[in-house]
């Protein structure tokens, strides 16, 4: 099962857990419904939609309402850890949540002897707690921007506001000198999928791939590229596609979906994502 | 200096810095009260700044106020008359970290999109309207997202109001110099 945890941004949304839908321009979750926005819905949405149009069964999407209080945050962490055992879990690709040091290490401390037969991505917030609660080693994929890149690259930051002004003053171009640092300050996973002007798929430090057509420009400013990026990727590694070719092919899917919508700066993400199943065509992975 | 040594010499071995005396450090239960601490404590006139706290103490999303020590029974006092009660007050050296004060701007043609750490904010410069939030990983971005995108941004309740998070720290100084930036952009027509 292709299972994703992350918060949407509804006070009064309590935790919920079942297969995700995504019909008619709107991500189903048990009774809950919303049309996807920058975040998680997008990622969720993304993969749906990807999963659909690879015959594989919807993503198990488990949620709790946040807006930044962090309190169902907390409870998301705590229903993890306590019930991750009960499920099918293959693939679990984790998202915006509060960063929170305890609860991503209690999450992934329940996974325990099944630890090795679950591909665990992580993006967003999750990918923050990772990184400050040390434990970036044990997932097996984060997707930074260049910002997070910097971020990952500084060793002292528990967050990406306290990255170092030298990190974030290096130029998108010098994106793999910080690929480079983070690697060897141990706070990145064996593969990273960097996403940027140029997309890099990163295995063991090493830049395995650089992907930079088609380019779009007007994509860099709009909200939930990444999670569309995020989405596409972990339904193809549910799909049985091997790790790093499924970055390769998932950066390449997101950019062609962009050059599809034909977007400017101004452009909402659900007309991008609209155009992934046509995307999914194009790189022939479904007629 | 190269970029490479400037790296080499970031993270090289560090001397040991003398403390900065006179410095202290406010903490307090969550990221939004310590946001609030600064806004208020500002708006009165103190010179405060958002800092990291503690390694020992942090959770993964903290965020303290410095304040100077010798402002402390009336810092105390403003805060406590603000409802707001702070876990502990401490010296502080000066090799604590700080969020980012910088941001960098980009322009596409008729958009202007600024970054501040991992959070971008992108206005049309002509209307003001903002037409994309892009970025972060905490949960009050989506939720602030909702409530500024399509807006005027000279109109919108700014995100450090509404926000919780370190990623609404930034998406506030990212909101800040687009908003002036745009003010200036429409003063320049006018003239």
């Amino acid at each position: 099962m292709l299972t994703i945890m992350g918060t949407l941004p509804f006070d009064e949304m309590g935790l919920k857990a079942g297969k995700a839908t995504f019909e008619g321009g709107s991500l189903k979750v048990e009774d809950f419904e919303v049309t996807p926005g920058l975040g998680t819905s997008v990622m969720v949405a993304s993969a749906c939609i990807t999963c659909e149009a690879l015959n594989l069964e919807p993503p198990y999407f488990i949620t709790s309402g946040d807006i930044g209080d962090g309190k169902r945050s907390k409870e998301l962490y705590n229903y993890m850890a306590a019930n991750l055992t009960t499920l099918d879990v293959r693939v679990l690709a984790m998202h915006y949540i509060m960063p929170d040091i305890p609860g991503i290490r209690n999450v992934l401390n329940s996974l325990g002897k099944r630890r090795e037969g679950v591909t665990l991505i992580a993006d967003a917030g999750a990918m923050y707690a990772a990184k400050a609660a040390g434990l970036a080693q044990e997932i097996d994929i984060f997707t930074p921007d260049a910002g997070e890149m910097a971020y990952l690259a500084d060793p002292e930051a528990t967050h990406p506001a306290y990255v170092e002004h030298l990190l974030f003053e290096l130029d998108a171009s010098e994106v793999v000198t910080l690929i480079k640092k983070a690697y060897e300050t141990g706070n990145t996973p064996k593969i990273l999928l960097v996403k940027g002007p140029v997309d890099y798929v990163v295995e063991e430090g090493e830049v395995v791939e650089a992907i930079d057509e088609p380019s779009i420009s007007a994509m860099e400013p709009i909200g939930g590229t990444g999670d569309s990026l995020a989405g596409i990727l972990s339904a193809l590694i549910y799909g049985g596609y091997e790790k790093v070719d499924a970055c390769i092919k998932a950066a390449g899917i997101n950019r062609i979906a962009g050059k599809l919508a034909q977007p400017d700066p101004a452009t909402s993400i659900s007309h991008i994502i609209d155009k992934i199943p046509n995307a999914l065509k194009e790189v022939r992975l479904c007629a | 200096m190269k970029i490479l040594d400037r790296i080499k010499q970031r993270f090289g071995p560090r001397k040991k810095e003398a403390f900065d005396k006179g410095k202290g450090l406010i903490i307090l239960n969550e990221v939004s009260e310590a946001m609030q601490a600064e806004k208020i404590l500002k708006r009165f006139g103190y010179g405060v700044r958002g800092v990291a706290p503690p390694p020992e103490i942090r959770k993964g999303c903290d965020l303290a106020v410095e304040f100077n020590l010798v402002d402390q029974l009336g810092v105390e006092r403003l805060l406590k008359k603000s409802g707001l009660n702070p876990l502990d007050i401490v010296a502080l050296d000066n090799l604590s970290q700080k969020p980012l004060d910088i941001t960098k701007e980009k322009a596409f043609g008729r958009y202007l999109m600024v970054t501040a750490a991992n959070m971008k904010i992108t206005v049309d410069k002509e209307k003001g309207t903002i037409v994309n939030i892009s970025g972060g990983g905490c949960p009050d971005v989506p939720y602030l997202t909702v409530s500024l995108v399509g807006n005027n941004i000279t109109e919108v309740k700014n995100p450090g109001e509404n926000g919780y998070s370190l990623c609404a720290y930034m998406l506030e100084k990212a909101y800040q110099k687009a908003l002036s930036m745009v003010k200036s952009e429409q003063t320049r027509e006018c003239t």
